[in-house]
Formats: C-alpha cells, structure tokens, sequence
C-alpha cells in the first residue's frame, strides 16, 4: 500500500516537473552564422522554428551574421552594451552581421550592427525597422515582430549600400572610432583634455573640503538636555483635507547610434562606437 | 581684599586640586586631602559671605576692572581682574584664591571639579593636532602650548519647559503607471503637534570673556560628577565669577530650547512623502536657574596677526576650536589627489581600451 502510494506520488512528481520544465525551457539555436535565444519561452517551437529558418535565409542571403535575443534580464548593462557584448561573444569581433535585442527588462530594443552591416543599414533604415515593429512589440507579439524587422533587413539588403554610406570602408569605420594613429592621437588629446579638466576640479573639491573640514564645529544641540521622563505630548493629530490624481503621457523616445564611454563618430548615415570589448558597432534604439 | 591659601595642615606647602586623584594635594610632602578634610582643617574660610570679605581696594587710583591683591605666601601684590576669583602668585607661583569673589550673589551653588590635568589636556590637543594635516609647522611648538590655562568658567544652567506647538501639511505621494500614462495621487493632511518639552540644566556661560560657541561646542558636562560649591576646589586653576547675568544669557537658552523643540516635533510628523511647515510657537516656561563653575583648559594661538582660540572640556576632554590651516599645503595636498585622480582615470581609459 505503502509502495503504491510512494510509486504515484513519484510518478507525479516527475510529470509535473517535466510539464514544467517543457513550459519555462529556454530555447536556443546557435548553429553556424545564425544565432537565436529565446530565453523566457515568448516564442512557440513552430514560431521559434519559424524564425531561425528565416534568418538562416536572411544570413545565407548576406552573408552576415545574424543574431537575435528575447530576454527578461540584461543585467546592468544598457541595451547597447547587452547587445555589442552578446554579438562579440557569440560572432567574431570584426565579423559582418547584427545582433537584434528585444528587451524586456528595460522596455528599449535595440539593434547592434558590425562590419558591413554598419554601412547597409545606416541609422535611418535602422530606425525604420524597430518602427516598424514597434505596434507588436508593444502587445508582446515577438514573433511578428521579428518577422517584419527581418523582412524589413532583407529588403534593405536587396536595396543595396544606402547612397549616404557608399564610397565607406571598413577602415572608415575604424578610423571613425578612433582605430588608426591620427584617430588614436587625436583621441588621446581628448582624453587627456578630460583629465585635466577632471584634476582641476578634483583638484578645487578637494580643497575646499579640506577646508572647510577646519571650520568650527557646531555646537552641542540642546536635545542633550531633555528631560524625557517629564516630556510628553498634548496632541498629535493627522486630519484628511483632501485627495487629487494628475496624470501624464509617457514620451515614446527613439534614438539611433547608442554610444558608450569609448570612441564614437559617423559613418556616412551610420552612427559608429565603440563597445568595452574593443568592436566597433553601430546601431539604433527604441523605447517600447 | 585678602587672599586665601588653603596650606598643608602638615607642612604648610600650598594646596591643590588634584584632577586625576580627585583629593586636594601638598606638592611639598605628598599629603593628600579630601574636601571634608579640609573643611575641618579651614573651618573659618568656608562659608563666608561677601560682606564679611570684602574689604575696599588697596590703591584708589587702579582702572575700574582690576585690583591688588597681596600673595598669602611671599606677600607680592597681585594684579587681577574684578572677575578673577582664584590665581596664581606672579612670583611664587602659588595658587591664589581671592576671597568674597565667590560669596554672596556670586557665590556658585555647584562645581564640576577639574578631571582632566594639565599633561592630559596637553596630551589631547597633541593627539588632536597629530590628526590636522594642514597646520602651520610651527603650530605645535611648546612656546605656544605653554599658553593653555586651566579656568572655572561661571555657567548658568537652565531648568525650563518649552510649551511647542507646530502646524504643517503632509503629503503622501503615490505614483503608478498604466498604459502610456502615469499616474500621481496626492493626499493632503492637516498635522498638529503640540507638546510640553522638559529641559533640564541647559548651560549657557556667564563671563563675557569666553566665546560663546566655544563653550557650548565642549558641551555636555557630566552632571553627576557635580558636586557642592567649595572654594578649595579652585586651588591650582584660575577662575571666573560671573559678569553676565543669567536674564542676559535667557535669549541664547531660548534659541537652543527652541532650535530642539523644532526638531522633536518636526521628527514626530513620520509617515509623508512631504511636510510643509506652516505654523510654530515655542514659548519657554518656568525657568529656574543654578549658577555653577566649569572646568575648562584654554589656549590662545595666534597666527599671521589672526587669533585661534581653543578650548578643552576639563571633565570629559572634549576639544574645540578653529585651527589654522596652511593654505600651501591644502593646495599640494588637493593638486596630488586630482592628479592622482585624472591619472586613474588615464589607467581605466587605456586599460578599457577607450583611448
């Protein structure tokens, strides 16, 4: 009796976890030049399918690398910093491709672009795309919004280099973000404008905190002398007068070609940085 | 006017308060004493009042403020002030009290006896100007640490009751977010506090010769430690009867009851995102006063034609005071830490790989 009991409680058990585990399994595909994690399962097997195929396609097609995550948690990273990091760890540094971030921790998707991707998809076409998709990602509907800003990319793609960007190079790119000697030089003195201006006023912080550390100090406060046992309270009362609510629209703010602490400059119409790694990205944002 | 000399009823040496031993000392023959003891050996010195002191001014023709006194020990006339109530002989170097200062009106209802002595007080401001960086070299010399003085500062003390009454409006936020919109709800409240705020024994010095600020930074006194007044308690400081009278010294006890009562109704309004003050009255009642020494080591520094003035509580060694600072080495000092700091920064941006 015991047994049985022992048997069908295990035998629960086990169902439920694996139900469970079917429900919150993440699902990932990294094969080739094609990447994509979907982490919190917002997308279904046939969708998630759907979507790998078609950027299987898409990268075929182009010859980028293309790289997309759905996420709930990007840490303490800024979107732009999640999504050039994730492209650098799982594509190679001075690879061609993009990385598609849909962010559900902080509510503003982004688009990391490398290499020639830089040039084919300048901020505008960029901005285009997360527009694009901005009503779906709005309801949550990851899977339509991933198959329009893809489809937007291919159809990009199939326009060619953008007029503003053509007669660019890679080098521009580098150059732009401060790669080469005179770029390097020339962001040196920026830097070390930066420092000086930082010594002066560190410097005349400093001191007046240490001088004002030799000022008198206050004196003794008369709370010392309270007698507390013959201290007491005649009225404390809190009366409700009245109750109003004010509301306001929450701006819906775009911006192309994030940038963050290293070198950053234009290419043509591609905003151009640096990411901590060492890559060079462009790319563009969106607020949900 | 005569002087008092509490003597050794053993060997006749000079008398004084010992602040680590708490008795009453012979630096001759080591005897020590205690108050009760000397209250037996001196039974015609405690107790008496100011008209059976005072006697008229040797010399008419002395400013208004001073006056002679001569040396119970080798007979050197003294110069003092009319405030000064207990000295040292310019000559013999023996302590000095001068009778009928502290008698009468004057005569102080309580003393706080010196706890800390002369090489301990040294000790603490040595201690204290080994933490300041940015003094003048010569700051520490022992010419200038010579100079400090060990006083009874007369202070009254305040017995009183603040009536405190305070309106203001709280506001409790809240803030959410639905859709596209966000949301503020505000709820406004009428809040009253009223409350009868004991204060007891609030000093406020009584010489004008103490700053003010100085005295109440060495704040608090250990009140326990008070004991009754004795004159034999003076024997080896100076001291000071009062010059200010204790309605004079009302409105600073007034300001600080009431700067206190602020707070302890303002701290009772918890609970709001914001409070806004409206309406406050603090009216002081039943003021009883005691009149009371201090024990206090000063030192006077003077510096480029600027005087410092510090002070050391003489029971707790508390100091305070405004030291000097040595302008040239703030600015080496704040220089090397931006440049430390814009080194740093270099560091990150190379290692980084930003630059």
């Amino acid at each position: 009796m015991m047994m049985k009991k022992l048997t069908a409680f295990i035998s629960v058990l086990v169902i439920s976890l694996s139900l469970f585990s079917v429900s919150v399994s993440a699902k990932r595909y990294d094969e080739g030049k094609v990447f994509v994690s979907d982490k919190e399962s917002y997308l279904s097997d046939s969708e998630f399918d759907d979507i790998v195929d078609t950027a299987e396609k898409l990268s075929d097609k182009t010859g980028y690398n293309v790289g997309i995550i759905i996420t709930d948690d990007i840490g303490s990273k800024s979107p732009v910093a999640f999504s050039d990091d994730a492209y650098m760890d799982v594509f190679s540094k001075n690879s061609d491709g993009f990385m598609i971030l849909l962010n559900n921790d902080t509510y503003e998707d982004h688009i990391s672009t490398a290499g020639n991707a830089i040039l084919m998809y300048s901020d505008a076409r960029l901005m285009n795309t997360l527009d694009s998709a901005g009503s779906y990602l709005k309801e949550e509907d990851f899977y339509s919004a991933l198959k329009t800003m893809l489809g937007k990319l291919d159809s990009y793609y199939d326009a060619g280099v953008p007029a503003e960007n053509e007669g660019y190079t890679k080098d521009d790119i580098e150059n732009a973000t401060g790669q080469d000697f005179l770029g390097r030089l020339i962001n040196i003195f920026h830097k070390l404008g930066i420092s000086f201006v930082i010594f002066i006023v560190v410097s005349i912080v400093t001191f007046f905190i240490v001088k004002s550390s030799y000022r008198f100090k206050t004196a003794e406060s008369a709370r010392t002398y309270v007698n507390k046992s013959e201290t007491f309270f005649r009225e404390k009362s809190d009366t409700f007068i009245r109750e109003y609510t004010t509301s306001h629209k929450i701006s819906s703010d775009s911006s192309g070609g994030g940038s963050r602490g290293g070198g950053s400059g234009r290419v043509g119409g591609s905003s151009v940085h640096r990411s901590s790694g060492g890559g060079s990205f462009g790319g563009a944002s969106r607020k949900r | 006017m005569t002087t008092i000399q509490y003597k050794c009823p053993n060997c006749g040496g000079p008398l004084q308060w010992s602040a680590t031993k708490q008795t009453f000392a012979c630096d001759y023959c080591g005897s020590e004493f205690t108050e009760e003891q000397l209250k037996i050996a001196f039974p015609d010195i405690e107790g008496k009042t100011l008209e059976e002191n005072v006697e008229e001014p040797e010399v008419k023709e002395f400013e208004e403020n001073t006056s002679l006194y001569r040396c119970g020990s080798c007979g050197a006339e003294i110069i003092a002030e009319t405030t000064t109530a207990a000295t040292f002989c310019y000559y013999c170097h023996n302590p000095v009290i001068i009778e009928g200062r502290l008698s009468g009106d004057y005569k102080p209802s309580h003393v706080i006896p010196f706890v800390i002595e002369r090489e301990k007080a040294l000790t603490i401001f040595k201690e204290w100007c080994s933490k300041k960086w940015f003094l003048p070299n010569d700051f520490k010399s022992e010419q200038q640490l010579e100079k400090m003085t060990g006083v009874y500062i007369p202070f009254w003390l305040a017995d009183c009751k603040a009536d405190a009454r305070m309106t203001a409006m709280g506001k409790k936020v809240n803030t959410w977010q639905s859709g596209d919109r966000i949301y503020t709800r505000t709820k406004e409240y009428s809040v009253k506090r009223s409350a009868i705020i004991d204060y007891m024994k609030v000093p406020a010095d009584g010489s004008s010769k103490a700053e003010n600020s100085l005295m109440e930074a060495i704040e608090p006194f250990d009140y326990t430690a008070m004991k009754p007044f004795s004159m034999s308690y003076l024997s080896g400081y100076l001291a000071e009867k009062y010059d200010i009278k204790n309605i004079d010294v009302l409105p600073r006890i007034k300001e600080r009851v009431t700067s206190s009562s602020e707070s302890i109704l303002r701290e009772s309004i918890t609970g709001y995102s914001m409070v806004i003050p409206q309406n406050k009255n603090i009216n002081l009642i039943k003021t009883t006063w005691n009149y009371t020494l201090f024990p206090v080591w000063f030192m006077t520094y003077k510096h480029r034609d600027k005087s410092y003035y510090f002070s050391i509580n003489g029971q707790t060694g508390k100091l305070a005071g405004t030291p000097p600072f040595d302008t040239k080495k703030g600015v080496l000092f704040s220089a090397g830490i931006g440049l430390l700091a814009s080194v740093l920064l270099g560091i990150i941006m190379i290692v980084g790989g930003i630059v």
